[in-house]
């Protein structure tokens, strides 16, 4: 902090205008009579209307002089900040430590109280920075009226926590890509107050694109994807280590947004695993959510879930479908298997993917899974056997689990042996949608090193077979059978 | 603010002398059912091409493989110009990135809806725009495998643009940089790619509608004089004059007519 602090005497830059100015575009009126009210530790000053266009609620039940709405706001906000310091996140820097003057009267965080007419409900607003670590104050919806929260307490709780982490956020590196900078808040505001859904209402907006890459979610202002991410910082917490939330804030500290993903790729290997194993356990948590959950290790919420949704569902034995995998995202498909021995083939390279299989409890056509009965990470085109398998519904798992500049596109085929051969013959090699049309590696050219398990007629590009057929396999086999 | 522009489409666009010119041996053409005189011209393009960077254009563009839209297209006949309406809404603001794109084909009976899922469209010649929200891509260039191309006339009255003029070149859709790098337009709205026919809204508050026309070449080389009228179903007169949003948003009105 010292080193900010001398640099910031020598670069900070002008501060923005505050809601006080009157200016932007939420800003109090000159027809509001202000006032504010200071958090007990004085760590949070609450600036609010009394009268005028941003009248917050002045409702005082325990006539202590002073509205309960703001200093609702006050308490819940500090108590924020204690519990973001307490698990090791720096506090948000002060316009002092900028070298600003009290820009809200104090050097308190300053929070302003305005109505934003229903079109948002708050933003943490930068005041100065020093490269891009930055100083700034919080607008909040001043009353909630017409706001679909269940309760002010809940809205301030979820305001504040979310809010306030973008500040801790500033303090570290304000300049995070939104999936980054919106995950980790939806993260924090759980780890802050488990007891309120909104964290669960994103994550499931990610798990109902989860075919989408993680770090490019899709065009508009605030989507719920670029919200839902959290899931995946969730899944860091719980997974590896809570310390992941803070290691990765110190890790993005100097680094571009294009550096997000180094980023998360040097925590996670701080806590030795790797990307790739790491990605791949995330998305196997997420098909272990809601009504499939259970036999396969998940979050500690997994069952307030609704679980990913499926590129496609068949009641038949085959799955065949023509999908580009996305480098950082996940892929799921539900059949039902009407036992014997079953296949995956693919015509086109398959090199990065990583697939699982996962059977439903009991023989059923749906409902809680197990954990995977196979792993195979093909390398060439040509056909893996999986085993013989019992009847029963399964879901067919694909993930590309690292960074890539382009999708892998391939048609599969998975299904009984002899299906699948067929699938294959028929399937004809997928464009990749490469610039070009260069079919990287496709049809085999003799220098790989891996490929897969081929059976039947087809040639075996016999290399380093990439197919874990897990021992409970056999065993369920042999008790069903 | 969304700006407008005309000199980019013309060095981007192809050259007029290459395609879409009369054929010799031109009989005079007929009349369709607009009334406006469509003549027999040669086409710009017969075979599709490759779609540069269809990784980004998939995710940028929130493209799908597995929905299909079945948002209303009709065409009324309004004198010599044809009024079609689009629902291009797709669920509304928040959720049309979770909804395909409506796929749109000029015929001399009218427009009609082309149904495919989007990736599909990619890949087909058989589609002239495709809408949704505010965003309208030709089936061409960074957008599809036709080479259906637009010139703005910023200066011009869509009455008063009755014929091609004389060197203008169509361009088509060119907002992908070529390492796939997308190109937004200067709205500041995000996820609004730089599209050729972009300069018929501006944003200011809402989206208002420019009025600006356009000559829009098809692939099978005529070419037709087309204004966006309204973005709102309800509401875009005082959006224009306000810049208060109006309702129904996405609701897209068409006024067109074959010019060649």
């Amino acid at each position: 902090m010292s080193i900010l602090l001398t640099l910031a005497v020598l670069t900070v830059s002008a501060h923005a205008d505050r809601p006080t100015d009157g200016t932007g575009l939420f800003a109090f009126d000159s027809a509001d009579e202000l006032s504010y009210v200071d958090g007990p530790e004085g760590r949070v000053r609450v600036h609010f209307s009394v009268s005028g266009p941003n009248e917050t609620r002045l409702a005082d039940s325990d006539a202590d002089g002073l509205p309960d709405f703001p200093v609702l706001v006050a308490e819940t906000a500090e108590a924020v900040l204690d519990f973001y310091e307490e698990s090791g996140f720096r506090v948000p820097l002060r316009e002092s430590d900028l070298g600003l003057p009290p820009l809200g009267g104090s050097d308190a965080f300053d929070f302003y109280l305005v109505d934003f007419g229903g079109s948002a409900d708050g933003n943490f607003a930068l005041d100065a920075c020093v490269g891009s670590v930055c100083s700034g104050h919080m607008i909040m919806e001043n009353d909630f009226a017409g706001y679909g929260y269940p309760s002010l307490s809940v809205a301030t709780s979820i305001l504040t926590s979310h809010e306030l982490f973008h500040a801790v956020q500033a303090a570290y590196n304000a300049g995070q890509p939104s999936w980054m900078s919106e995950g980790t808040a939806m993260w924090a505001e759980w780890m802050f107050d488990p007891g309120v859904r909104d964290f669960l209402y994103v994550a499931d907006a990610y798990l109902e694109d989860a075919g989408r890459s993680i770090d490019r979610p899709p065009a508009g202002v605030a989507t719920a994807f670029t919200y839902g991410t959290g899931l995946f910082f969730g899944f860091l917490s719980e997974a590896l280590d809570p310390g992941t939330a803070v290691d990765l804030q110190e890790e993005m500290e100097g680094r571009t947004e294009e550096e997000a993903v180094d980023a998360i790729a040097a925590v996670i290997e701080g806590w030795g695993e790797t990307l790739p194993d790491t990605w791949t356990r995330f998305v196997e948590w997420n098909l272990g959510t809601g009504d499939r959950g259970g036999g396969i290790e998940s979050y500690s919420f997994a069952s307030s879930l609704d679980g990913p949704v499926f590129e496609a569902v068949t009641d038949g034995p085959m799955v065949e479908d023509d999908n580009r995998f996305y480098p950082l995202a996940a892929t799921y498909y539900r059949f039902v298997h009407e036992g014997g021995e079953l296949s995956f083939a693919t015509p086109d390279d398959p090199s990065g993917i990583r697939f699982a299989l996962y059977p439903v409890t009991d023989g059923s056509e749906d409902g809680p899974l197990d954990p995977a009965v196979a792993r195979w990470a093909p390398t060439e085109a040509g056909e893996v056997g999986l085993g013989d398998l019992p009847p029963g519904g399964y879901v067919l798992l694909g993930t590309y689990p690292e960074p890539a500049a382009q999708s892998q596109k391939i048609e599969l085929c998975l299904g009984p042996a002899d299906a699948v051969q067929a699938c294959l013959s028929d399937a004809a090699p997928s464009d990749t949608g490469v610039p070009g049309g260069e079919q990287p590696g496709a049809g085999g050219d003799g220098e790989k090193e891996g490929g897969c398990s081929v059976v039947g007629t087809h040639t075996a590009p016999v290399g380093g077979l990439a197919i874990v057929l897990i021992s409970v396999l056999r065993r369920r086999r042999t008790a069903i059978a | 603010m969304h700006s407008t522009w005309i000199l980019p489409l013309f060095a981007l666009g192809l050259s007029l002398s290459a395609c879409g010119e009369k054929s010799e041996d031109d009989d005079g053409g007929a009349e369709d059912s607009g009334g406006a005189t469509v003549e027999e011209v040669l086409p710009a393009c017969e075979e599709p091409v490759d779609v540069a960077c269809v990784d980004q254009l998939i995710l940028d563009l929130s493209l799908h493989d597995d929905k299909v839209s079945d948002a209303s297209v009709e065409t009324a006949v309004d004198g010599d110009d044809f009024v079609t309406v689009v629902d291009a809404s797709a669920g509304g603001y928040n959720q049309s990135a979770n909804n395909p794109w409506v796929y749109v084909r000029f015929t001399p009976d009218g427009a009609e809806r082309v149904d495919l899922d989007d990736e599909s469209a990619l890949e087909s010649m058989d589609w002239d725009l495709a809408l949704r929200r505010f965003i309208v891509r030709m089936n061409g260039g960074s957008s599809g495998p036709s080479c259906v191309g637009a010139a703005a006339f910023l200066e011009s009255e869509y009455e008063a643009l009755d014929a091609v003029p004389d060197g203008v070149a169509f361009a088509p859709d060119r907002y992908y940089t070529d390492d796939c790098t997308i190109v937004n337009d200067s709205s500041g709205l995000p996820g609004s790619p730089q599209v050729s026919l972009g300069s018929w809204w501006e944003y200011e508050g809402c989206v208002q509608t420019t009025g600006v026309p356009h000559l829009v070449q098809l692939a099978d080389g005529h070419v037709l004089k087309l204004r966006v009228e309204t973005y709102y179903g309800v509401g875009q007169d005082e959006c224009n004059e306000t810049g208060s949003g109006g309702d129904d948003s996405g609701i897209i009105t068409l006024r067109w007519q074959y010019v060649l």
